[in-house]
């Protein structure tokens, strides 16, 4: 983490402040793309994301959507990126068990193919 | 089944959609429904405040076995082992259909087929890497032995009771 609220994603060439997401809307918008529910999964992730960076920063991203400045595929990723590093930043604290919404799979390791 | 207190009927689906569905287990369920019903489930996954991710996740492991009539994890397992291009390639062989065959159909099938002509010592190693289950439902693995009875019995085995 950048500090020790925040992290930092360029965008297009502006960088945006983010507060780290909550698990549980993370798992959410994971089983959207799993399920391939891709109008609900953005407008879970853009609700994330808006709370995430506060309503100044989310005014300024908009806008830049709306100039054709971005486009939301721009602001998914920034989200990705910040759900990656969330995730090794989570690792890396012992006794926590880590995010990886960047993984578009969810197969558990227990259903993968085994030798016998 | 039910998701978020919502009742949804699946339809039959050939095992080849199973398999296929089965590369995202968790959300087996939606992947397996109506379009109709899969934009309603999603609907419910996006609500917030309810545990709609968590009742769908519970909702497909659950058709699965029951589907199959073997855990979760023995199923996820045979799908597995149905894949591999040599056991792909024996049940083509031998005739197994996966679009007209049931999902439990494919299982068993893989399951036979796997065994044939195996030894016993390959049987008990096979069914024990079904059976092993993952993390988080150890629970599920009762034998209906119980712990410190089996514990007292070995102990006086190696008395020489």
């Amino acid at each position: 983490m950048d500090d020790e609220t925040y992290f930092t994603v360029q965008v297009k060439g502006t960088a945006y402040r983010f507060r780290p997401f909550e698990t549980a809307e993370l798992t959410k918008i994971q089983t959207l793309s799993l399920m391939g529910a891709h109008a609900q999964m953005i407008k879970a992730a853009m609700d994330m994301v808006s709370a995430s960076v506060g309503p100044a920063q989310w005014d300024a991203l908009v806008g830049r959507v709306s100039a054709g400045e971005l486009v939301l595929e721009d602001i998914v990723g920034a989200m990705k990126r910040v759900a990656d590093r969330q995730g090794k930043q989570e690792k890396r604290t012992p006794g926590s068990k880590g995010l990886d919404v960047a993984s578009a799979t969810l197969v558990p390791s227990d259903l993968s193919s085994e030798s016998v | 089944m039910r998701v978020a207190g919502e009742i949804f009927h699946l339809p039959y689906r050939p095992a080849a959609e199973w398999v296929s569905a089965l590369e995202r287990p968790s959300v087996l369920a939606a992947l397996l429904a109506e379009a109709e019903d899969r934009n309603r489930m999603a609907d419910l996954v996006a609500a917030p405040g309810t545990w709609a991710v968590e009742d769908l996740r519970r909702e497909s492991l659950r058709i699965l076995a029951e589907a199959t009539g073997r855990t979760w994890w023995e199923a996820g397992r045979l799908v597995s082992t149905s894949v591999d291009p040599e056991t792909l390639g024996r049940l083509v062989l031998a005739g197994v259909d996966p679009w007209t065959r049931s999902i439990g159909e494919w299982c068993a099938a893989t399951y036979a087929l796997r065994l044939k002509g195996a030894d016993e010592k390959y049987r008990l190693r096979f069914d024990f890497f079904l059976s092993v289950p993952p993390p988080g439902e150890e629970d599920e693995w009762d034998d209906g032995l119980d712990p410190v009875a089996a514990a007292e019995a070995v102990a006086a085995m190696k008395r020489g009771r």
